[in-house]
């Protein structure tokens, strides 16, 4: 029995049985300390919470190390490499399945709480038990399922003498980044739901704990962007059919708390900004919590490819139960505490940014509630009449598209209007111009695509498009004349010294250009399935491709990669050499992966899928896809927006109040819910 | 930014825009209703003339309506499993035999039930996967709208005083500067120096 010797394993195992202890010490000790009034014991569950950090950062180190060594005696490692697995993708195995995720999960989570309740300590001391508390009982459900249902130390009787290896689809620099970065997306959403627990369940409501959390807010939401982004990119890559978004249920579930947690963005501004929508704020940091756990749950359980599967699954009732029980708890404390949240203010116009944001919301959550309706209806359709069902991208693109493409014209709209109430002159003087591209994008369009859905589409864009442009041409001319500066420095000091507004406007340029790209590569591709005898050729769009013959090449020991050479015509004048083609990794012959062949243009790709070979020629899907850099530089626009705004602002420095006068220190947020 | 708006609670215009705005969002999901459920709604594949296409873009048309039943969230037509060749070959076979895209497709469903087309067909418990997305959006787009109604009704009757006492200093007009600019700066006050 190699469990009995000391060993690396061993040691990771104990550590997470051990963490489990010093979590519930945590909780036990907060909750305590808290109601007793003893400091000391508060101190010492912070204590015991870096502890459950460290613990969890040793078993983190063991599986690493147990990959590394390739210790095919741990199921996990077994499952997840083998001896001809790249150095790369034995690290991202870590993450390949079921228990390593888990296990990244809690490492994260226990990383970031360390973190936020270091640096909040002082300021919101008052509610760190119930922070702690919070974030404690979700490590433990984490550490729990390790423990007693998916162990990722667990060994095996024997010693294989090679391991599975991780899907070679897997293989690949999209998807070593992609899970971690959902993962941790969905983690970092446990910061603000703990903050806001422990608003409720201490009963201090003033707006601190939105201020705490707001930049682990926006770093949930931009980790979320940023690996929906990497997941898309994958897909385009990788998978070799054309496109880079299939409304999978796994892509919705990742989809939908990113939906969410752009909802509570934007609410949570009026919240701090005029002290209102307070319950609403908690309603939604709630469900992007819940929903970034549905997420986790649905990716980790395979429930929604069927319900037979959530059966079969171990960690599927527990994590509904999770889930079942947060949602409970979390609406049961905002219930308790809603007499206490009731605002002062109120909203003042039907137009007006307030009631802009609300829009907002209501439209966000609409794509919540309509992706949520599209991943679980064919459950219920099983559960309800036994006939399986598929809800596939039409269904989206005819209940989502509209919706988005109305979020799209309120981004427009939004930011131009003024803080609680609008005057018909402001909103004409504002919206002129972009209404102006607005209708010449319509007519010109109209008039060369003559077909509705993108021709409005694209006008609805380019109208937010020109209010974004207008927005920073008019405060870099305001500051310009104003201070003198020039222009260039202007803009750059526009944007440092207004972050989070000039921030949160680079994420909608981001997303303007994302759209474009939608836009284009949904209504305008083309595409083709032909075989191709050597030298026969054929043509798509202003392209012709000419097929020349297959090439072999052994790229490394476990790797080979079969490949058309074809010659590209573009306009009839000779273009590229393209070489698409399989990869076929050691001990997956079975499960080529292709190597798709991508000229990337401004206006659009070209991608070239080999789909198979045979002594008559070569099989191929051939793709036109407009548009595609737009989604990708406008991914890195919205990243760099998003980054502008979480920024840290320069702190005022602390100025020394005199003694005695304490009662004048009192801060707007300080006695706006006395 | 005029002053006279900000304090004149009477000022209609913007209310009168919204009903306005209301109206075209209300026309705008009719026509989308009628897009959808009335006759010659647009399908996945947008109804054009057939006959002129070529056998394998009508091929690829009927493909791109099936789900491929090993791969996930990939359609028959640009999967590149065997089974999903299998399929496309099929469907040429009988795109050749001269059967049409409801009989290839009935077929398919035939033999892998429902779950084979992308879109579920709209009928009995079914269409509710429609209904259900597009009611729930309405009644909470009326309610919002009912409630901020609502909102705004009541501050009406006591802003006043408010209104003029929050804008102290920033609504100062300064003759100088033009207007976009004036409205932008204090926009710009409001946000970050308030």
């Amino acid at each position: 029995m190699p469990n009995l010797a000391f060993d690396v394993v061993s040691l990771g195992a104990a550590a997470i049985r051990l963490a489990v202890v010093f979590a519930v010490y945590t909780i036990l000790a907060s909750v305590l300390g808290d109601r007793l009034k003893r400091p000391a014991w508060i101190a010492s569950a912070r204590n015991a919470l870096y502890a459950v950090c460290g613990l969890v950062i040793l078993a983190s180190i063991a599986l690493t190390y147990a990959f590394l060594t390739k210790d095919y005696s741990v199921f996990y490692v077994f499952q997840n490499t083998r001896d001809s697995q790249s150095l790369l993708y034995t690290w991202t195995a870590f993450w390949g399945g079921n228990a390593g995720s888990l296990l990244f999960w809690a490492t994260g989570l226990l990383i970031f709480s360390s973190i936020a309740v270091t640096t909040n300590w002082r300021s919101q001391y008052r509610l760190m038990p119930y922070v702690m508390t919070v974030l404690m009982i979700i490590a433990l459900f984490f550490l729990l399922l390790m423990v007693f249902v998916s162990d990722p130390f667990r060994r095996l009787d024997f010693v294989p003498p090679d391991g599975r290896g991780l899907n070679p689809l897997l293989q690949d620099p999209g998807m070593a980044i992609h899970p971690p970065l959902l993962l941790l997306g969905y983690m970092s959403m446990s910061i603000p739901y703990a903050f806001a627990m422990a608003a409720l369940l201490s009963g201090r409501l003033d707006a601190s704990w939105i201020r705490a959390t707001r930049r682990w807010t926006l770093t949930a939401w931009g980790v979320l962007s940023l690996g929906l982004l990497f997941g898309a990119w994958w897909a385009y890559r990788v998978l070799g059919w054309g496109g880079y978004w299939g409304w999978d249920p796994v892509e919705n579930v990742a989809l939908i708390p990113w939906l969410a947690a752009s909802a509570y963005v934007h609410s949570v501004i009026v919240t701090e900004k005029r002290d209102m929508l307070k319950v609403w704020t908690m309603v939604l940091v709630i469900l992007a919590f819940v929903l970034a756990i549905f997420g986790t749950f649905v990716v980790r359980s395979g429930v929604i490819t069927s319900v037979h599967s959530f059966a079969q699954s171990a960690i599927g009732p527990w994590f509904f139960s999770f889930l079942g029980l947060s949602l409970i708890l979390s609406f049961f404390a905002l219930f308790y505490r809603l007499p206490q949240l009731s605002s002062r203010r109120q909203l003042d116009a039907m137009v007006s940014r307030e009631s802009g944001f609300l829009f907002n919301n209501l439209l966000l959550l609409g794509l919540v509630f309509a992706t949520m309706v599209g991943v679980l209806f064919p459950m219920i359709s099983e559960l309800v009449t036994g006939v399986q069902i598929t809800v596939g991208p039409p269904f989206y693109n005819q209940v989502d598209g509209p919706m988005l493409l109305a979020l799209m014209a309120l981004m427009g709209i939004g930011p131009l209007l003024p803080w609680r109430r609008a005057s018909a002159g402001q909103l004409n003087r504002r919206l002129r111009w972009p209404l102006a591209v607005f209708s010449l994008a319509l007519i010109v369009l109209g008039a060369v695509i003559q077909d509705f859905w993108p021709v409005l589409a694209f006008a609805v864009t380019s109208f937010t498009g020109a209010t974004l442009v207008q927005e920073f041409a008019q405060g870099i001319r305001a500051r310009h004349a104003l201070t003198n500066e020039s222009w260039g420095q202007a803009a750059v000091r526009l944007i440092a010294r207004a972050r989070r507004r000039y921030g949160g406007y680079l994420v909608h340029v981001g997303l303007v250009l994302i759209a474009f790209g939608v836009i284009g590569s949904q209504f305008f591709n083309q595409e083709r399935g032909v075989t191709l005898a050597p030298g026969e050729s054929t043509q798509i769009g202003r392209y012709t491709l000419t097929y020349q013959d297959l090439a072999q090449t052994q790229v490394s020991s476990h790797q080979q990669v079969v490949s058309a050479r074809m010659d590209v015509l573009k306009d009839g004048k000779p273009w590229r050499t393209i070489e698409p083609g399989k990869r076929i990794l050691e001990g997956f012959e079975e499960q080529p992966v292709s190597k798709i062949a991508i000229e990337s243009g401004l206006t659009e790709d070209l991608y070239v899928v080999l789909t198979g070979w045979d002594n008559n020629g070569a099989s191929l899907f051939i793709f036109i896809n407009p548009m595609m850099i737009w989604i990708w530089t406008g991914g890195l626009v919205l990243i760099l927006g998003g980054l502008v705004a979480w920024w840290p602002e320069r702190q005022p420095k602390p100025e020394r109040v005199p003694a005695g006068s304490a009662d004048k220190s009192f801060s707007r947020e300080g006695t706006a819910h006395v | 930014m005029s002053k006279g708006s900000l304090v004149n609670p009477g000022s209609k215009l913007p209310f009168r825009s919204f009903i306005a705005w209301l109206a075209i969002i209300a026309a705008g999901s009719t026509i989308l209703l009628w897009f959808m459920f009335g006759p010659g709604r647009p399908s996945a594949a947008p109804a054009r003339d057939v006959s002129n296409l070529s056998l394998d873009q009508r091929m690829i048309r009927i493909a791109d309506q099936l789900q491929c039943p090993i791969c996930e969230g990939q359609s028959v037509a640009f999967s590149g499993s065997q089974l999903a060749a299998e399929m496309r070959r099929t469907i040429e076979e009988k795109l050749a035999a001269g059967e049409n895209e409801e009989q290839i497709i009935a077929y398919f469903v035939d033999r892998y039930g429902v779950k084979i087309l992308r879109e579920p067909p709209r009928q009995g418990l079914l269409t509710w996967l429609w209904v259900t997305p597009i009611a729930g959006f309405a009644l909470a787009l009326l309610g919002l709208v009912w409630k901020l109604r609502q909102m705004s009704s009541s501050r009406r009757e006591s802003q006043v005083a408010a209104t003029v006492h929050s804008n102290t200093s920033s609504d100062e007009e300064d003759p100088v500067l033009d207007p976009a600019l004036q409205d932008l700066i204090t926009q710009y006050d409001r946000d970050f120096l308030a």
